[in-house]
């Protein structure tokens, strides 16, 4: 279509679309985008990745450093001006009130260089512990249960397409024929083979209309269901006993606890017949090439990684963990959602997967970054509470937030809006102003996507080269040069000095050498010849890692574990004051907070506001009719949308969306209560009730 | 350190196990030095799994608790051992023969046990059941009727006393093994407690096609010589069989209570804390009586032992008990039999909805007070069990037409997906959008792809770009 044409990844989700970005053809669109045959998306691309190139050159764009002044809006400021005021103002706060007073935010979003120089930069240049990102909210989880199962968090332990080899898939929670199109392919060969697709989702989603059984379940059951699940597959003799005994630790607990789930009593908690609850566990034990694929669904729940055991204990108790085509595989949400939580933007993590807390771990990082082992802070809060404590005795003074949009991404959106302005420094670096910027004090344009290089690790694990198509715009720096230019105002310039993602790449593949997530094998020039190389890759001449665990798991002893697991109910369950189910989800056009799709005229025109998913059993009991106005009410705060009667969803719940801000933020009404282990907000239940809004019907 | 209180728990059944499992998980468990007293040789198992020991499964198999577990836990377990009497004022109890526990406080989770009906040659001369009647209540109980039973030493007549829950899980066991099986049950419909006349003719109907005969009235005697000949009841027929297991139901077990001074009525009286009249005193479990319901199925034991859990853990001690409403389900024959509530209208103002299909033996009945489900019956009909049960548990509103709870959810589903008019979903490409692309010139689905990126998403509509393609006659080379 174009003369000049560079073929990368999609800025958006975890699936990393290979696309080709060629020069624009329409006006005002820099760049032209068709999809690419990577071996990942074979040339297919959804509505946000065609429309990604709009971002570029977006007339919303931040091209100049912007700092609040006396006039308390916020101005235009030099670079130098910008970075000499935020630089001054992290160091007084750390000064007066200690560096843990000193907050970082990281981002999915960002690439493998920059979430590690980001992990470095908290820990070397500012010395708090205090760094956490927005994948706390996404991936953490699913990360806790496959590191306590398998020793080891790799999203899929198998390449997407083995998918299509599988007899029996199981897709828990995952709406990804809308919020990843493209990995549909995979599902539709998996049938085209004769093989089936089960969905567990309380809604009929578009993904849940493809499968071959659906099962509705009451959200935050999860646990339950698949629970019960185990326990018919033990009561009827479907159990790999070899596997379990040669392979795995635990079963025995796990066998015992599992005995109170039985199907009738599961049935009642989830609201799964029985008849599908053992034809569920019978098809996937009938097969040898069986999977089960979790989302966000099960997993963003205050018992999200228990959740998330239940699963690997099913497919570890069905022998089915490390066989060709089968085992437990989460699909990971954000573009870089994987390799985001592999190098040190986690509080309680160091490069490579490492740990914060090991003694062994700690040397390996403070000799790469050439600093006293004593030095490095300890582990940090997790997000949330991380942002709780802003302006709070003891908490955070100040924050620096890198591309993420916390204001509206965060559950009790309302309190975390409050928090944010009780700092005494919020900085933000992004590409677009939103929710967030608004509220800073010092805001750092930054350059986006096809305007940078550097490398993200998609859901396979596989490790990717984002590339260059065009120069930013006059104005912005990238993330690098920016935590560069800080490192320097606060005494630890040379630690920080690249001369740009490559080097940095090379930083990284030496600190991640001898970890869990080992990338000293990888370089761009193999990524680029080999269409990506999976981790771990621990030389140059090793040819990566595709799939996990065929012959043992990353546990000292080598064997998976199992974790008894029990249900129990939501943190907040509906009750005579707010008697309906609250759950979040995505939709097709829009990608997060939104604070980039929203800036998508043609996503915006497909979807232009989020709407109340309502089933017309209820929405007739209380009175709202079609396209009509709906108040939904939580204990922590209150939305107007419009209803959508959607016969799809369980007449005990109501679904909206999580991507827009301000008054129509669906994460008004979510509920911070927090998973003990992974720190996980409860986004997917809480409790509300719903009326005909004021103002009547239209 | 200061000594920790003592806490006794007398009984090691399902209430006990599920107790002392939510003590331990809201990390409650340290608080005390726990001692358990069970009368049986081992830790906990799933009662209401004894039937798969009837069938031949292990011990093992239904073992929640091994003893292991509760070393682990720091619990002491104390097996076939009983507390006859607790001394209140001194907060001791002898346990067995002789030794004497302190405690501090003490739950009473002493269950229930079988009760057999007074009939005649039930027990020999000398006082011991005779040979070839049993009961099924404890795991030996279970043992002994799987010996008796095994399909190895042969096809049996076996006679079930009690058409109930337990009766016709038992029969169905008995009949998958092979056996000759009939149910006596007094009255004329079975699992009376659970079903109306209607819903028990149904039942009876999928019970008799499964091979089992049920006969209606009262067992009167035992017909012995060295050991059982045959059933008789009060209508003089008379029932070979060689194997009588009388399934007639239960009692709390109050006698430690009311031996200690604690109130009792039907089972021991609790409040909302489910505290007996001695303040040091708790009871949960089939044994309790609260708001003058005993309750004799599992799920609303395990309520019980959380909210206990929950206050004597210290996780919450605003916890209170407010009763459960009771539902039982049954699978006999592929038939699925489920009631919850009350099963027949209350009050005058309750409504009933009753859907009978003979011929399809599905019998379904809604109890409905103010636009809420107050009870249902459901036989024959699996799938909509799941959303009665959940209405029945929330509470919430039924529907204006309430027959349409019992709709299968693709009568509700939407036909066509999201605007039918739309072909591909991805990219939200109208038919019409593709249409005028084909007549532009776009005359093989790559082209449309490009033209329209119609197709270039999850693919799912090529099929429909296909079909368009035919429509106009055009080239659909793909």
């Amino acid at each position: 279509m174009t003369t000049r044409t560079t073929a990368t990844h999609c800025p958006f989700c975890a699936f990393q679309c290979g696309m080709l970005v060629g020069d624009g053809d329409r006006v005002g669109v820099p760049a032209g985008i068709v999809p690419d045959g990577f071996p990942v998306n074979r040339g297919q691309l959804c509505t946000k990745g065609f429309n990604a190139g709009v971002l570029l050159g977006h007339r919303s764009r931040l091209l100049h450093p912007l700092v609040r002044g006396r006039s308390g809006e916020l101005e235009e400021a030099s670079w130098e001006a910008a970075l000499d005021e935020l630089a001054e103002r992290l160091a007084a706060i750390g000064a007066a009130h200690g560096p843990g007073a000193v907050g970082v935010f990281g981002s999915g979003a960002l690439t493998n260089e920059k979430a590690y120089l980001l992990g470095k930069f908290a820990r070397v240049a500012l010395k708090t512990p205090n760094i956490d990102y927005n994948g706390r909210y996404c991936m953490a989880s699913a990360a806790a249960g496959a590191n306590r199962a398998f020793g080891l968090d790799r999203g899929l332990p198998f390449p997407v397409a083995d998918i299509g080899d599988a007899d029996v898939v199981l897709l828990w929670g995952s709406n990804c024929a809308e919020t990843m199109p493209p990995i549909m392919q995979w599902f539709d060969a998996q049938q085209a083979r004769g093989g089936t697709l089960i969905v567990a989702d309380p809604r009929r989603t578009a993904t849940a209309r493809r499968a071959g059984l659906h099962l509705q379940l009451r959200p935050g059951t999860d646990l339950a269901l698949a629970n019960g699940m185990l326990h018919c597959a033990i009561a009827e003799g479907l159990v790999d006993r070899d596997y379990i005994g040669s392979r795995t630790s635990g079963f025995d607990a796990v066998r015992r606890a599992v005995l109170s789930d039985d199907p009738t009593r599961v049935e009642r908690i989830t609201g799964v017949p029985e008849d599908l609850i053992r034809r569920a566990v019978r098809l996937l034990a009938g097969k040898p090439a069986s999977m089960l694929l979790s989302g966000r669904g099960p997993e963003q729940q205050s018992k999200g990684v228990d959740s998330v055991l239940a699963f690997t204990n099913l497919m570890l108790a069905l022998g089915k963990v490390g066989r060709p085509a089968a085992g437990y595989g989460c699909l990971t949400g954000q573009g870089n959602g994987q390799g985001g939580r592999e190098h040190g933007q986690k509080a309680d993590q160091l490069p490579g997967y490492r740990s914060i807390g090991d003694a062994s771990d700690r040397a390996a990082a403070a000799s790469v970054w050439g600093v006293p082992v004593g030095e490095l802070p300890g582990p940090g809060r997790s997000a949330y509470e991380l942002l709780d404590t802003m302006g709070l005795p003891g908490g955070l003074r100040g924050l620096l937030v890198v591309g993420s949009n916390v204001a509206v991404a965060s559950p009790s959106a309302g309190r975390i809006g409050e928090r944010l302005d009780a700092l005494d420094c919020l900085a933000v670096l992004d590409a677009f102003p939103n929710e967030t910027t608004e509220r800073a004090h010092v805001v750092l344009p930054t350059t986006q996507w096809a305007e940078e290089e550097g490398t993200t690790t998609n859901l396979e694990g596989r490790v990717l080269h984002r590339r260059r198509h065009l120069d930013p715009p006059e104005g912005v720096r990238s993330d690098l040069e920016v935590l560069a230019g800080l490192a320097e105002r606060l005494g630890c310039g040379p630690k920080f000095s690249f001369e740009g993602p490559r080097e940095v790449f090379e930083e990284l593949r030496r600190a991640s050498r001898g970890g869990r997530a080992d990338y000293s094998g990888i370089s761009y020039e193999r990524i680029d010849a080999e269409d990506g190389v999976f981790w771990p890759c621990p030389e140059e001449d090793h040819p990566g890692t595709p799939r996990l665990f065929a012959e043992r798991f990353a546990h000292p002893d080598g064997r998976a574990r199992f974790v008894p697991v029990r249900h129990r109910p939501a943190a907040e369950e509906p009750d005579g004051d707010y008697p309906v189910i609250f759950t979040t989800g995505r939709y097709r056009e829009h990608y997060n907070s939104g604070a980039q799709t929203r800036r998508i005229g043609p996503l915006v025109a497909s979807r232009p506001d989020p709407r109340l998913q309502i089933h017309p059993l209820l929405a007739a009991r209380i009175g709202v009719a079609d396209d009509g106005r709906a108040l939904v009410e939580s204990r922590r705060g209150s939305v107007v949308f419009r209803a959508d009667l959607d016969p799809d969803i369980r007449p005990d719940t109501v679904f909206a969306p999580f991507h827009w801000g301000g008054r129509s933020a669906a994460n008004l009404l979510t509920n911070p209560a927090l998973d003990p282990v992974s720190r996980m907000p409860e986004f997917k239940v809480c409790a509300v009730r719903v009326s005909p809004a004021e103002g009547g019907d239209r | 350190m200061t000594a920790r209180p003592g806490l006794l728990v007398v009984g090691n059944g399902m209430a006990a196990e599920r107790f002392l499992d939510e003590l331990v998980f809201v990390g409650g468990a340290e608080r005390y030095e726990i001692t358990v007293v069970g009368e049986e040789p081992t830790g906990a198992y799933n009662r209401i799994m004894l039937a798969r020991v009837v069938g031949g499964a292990g011990p093992d198999e239904i073992t929640t608790k091994p003893a292991g577990w509760y070393a682990v836990n720091g619990i002491r377990l104390v097996t076939r051992r009983w507390v006859q009497r607790l001394d209140l004022a001194r907060g001791e109890a002898v346990i067995g023969d002789g030794e004497t526990v302190g405690f501090d406080r003490c739950v009473l989770a002493t269950g229930s046990s079988a009760w057999m009906p007074p009939v005649a040659g039930i027990r020999t001369a000398e006082g011991v059941r005779q040979a070839g009647v049993h009961l099924l209540r404890t795991m030996e109980d279970g043992l002994a009727l799987r010996r008796e039973t095994d399909p190895a030493g042969g096809r049996r007549r076996i006679s079930v006393v009690g058409g109930g829950l337990l009766g016709l899980e038992l029969a169905r066991t008995f009949v998958d093994q092979g056996h000759r099986v009939t149910v006596l049950h007094v009255g004329d419909t079975l699992m009376q407690t659970q079903l109306d006349r209607l819903g028990g003719t149904v039942l009876r109907d999928a019970v008799a096609a499964m091979g089992i005969e049920v006969v209606f009235g009262q067992t009167e005697a035992v017909l012995a010589r060295d050991r059982l000949e045959a059933l008789r009841l009060d209508d003089g027929r008379v029932v070979p069989t060689d194997t009588a297991v009388f399934a007639t139901g239960t009692r709390p077990r109050i006698e430690t209570a009311a031996a200690s001074g604690i109130e009792v009525a039907r089972g021991i009286l609790v409040d909302d804390r489910l505290t007996t009249s001695a303040p040091t005193v708790s009871a949960i479990g089939e044994c309790a009586e609260h708001d003058g319901v005993t309750y004799g199925l599992v799920a609303p034991c395990f309520e019980q032992a959380g909210v206990l859990a929950a206050i004597l853990g210290g996780s919450d001690p605003e916890a209170r008990y407010r009763g459960s409403k009771v539902c039982a389900k049954l699978k006999v024959a592929g038939v699925d039999v489920a009631s919850m509530g009350p099963i027949e209208a209350v009050e005058d103002t309750d409504e009933v909805v009753q859907v009978i299909e003979e011929r399809r033996g599905v019998y379904r009945k809604l109890i409905i007070r103010d636009g809420r489900l107050l009870g249902a019956v459901v036989v024959g009909d699996g799938e909509s069990t799941a959303r009665l049960v959940q209405l029945f548990d929330s509470g919430e509103r039924m529907p204006p037409n309430p027959v349409d709870v019992l709709c299968s959810p693709p009568a509700f589903a939407r036909v066509g997906g999201p605007g039918s008019a739309e072909l591909c979903n991805c990219n939200r490409v109208s038919e019409a959008t593709v249409e005028e692309a084909i007549g532009a010139g776009s005359d093989t689905v790559e082209k449309l792809r490009a033209s329209t990126r119609a197709g270039t998403g999850c693919g799912s509509c090529v099929s429909r770009l296909v079909e368009a393609l035919e429509r106009h006659g055009a080239l659909s080379v793909v």
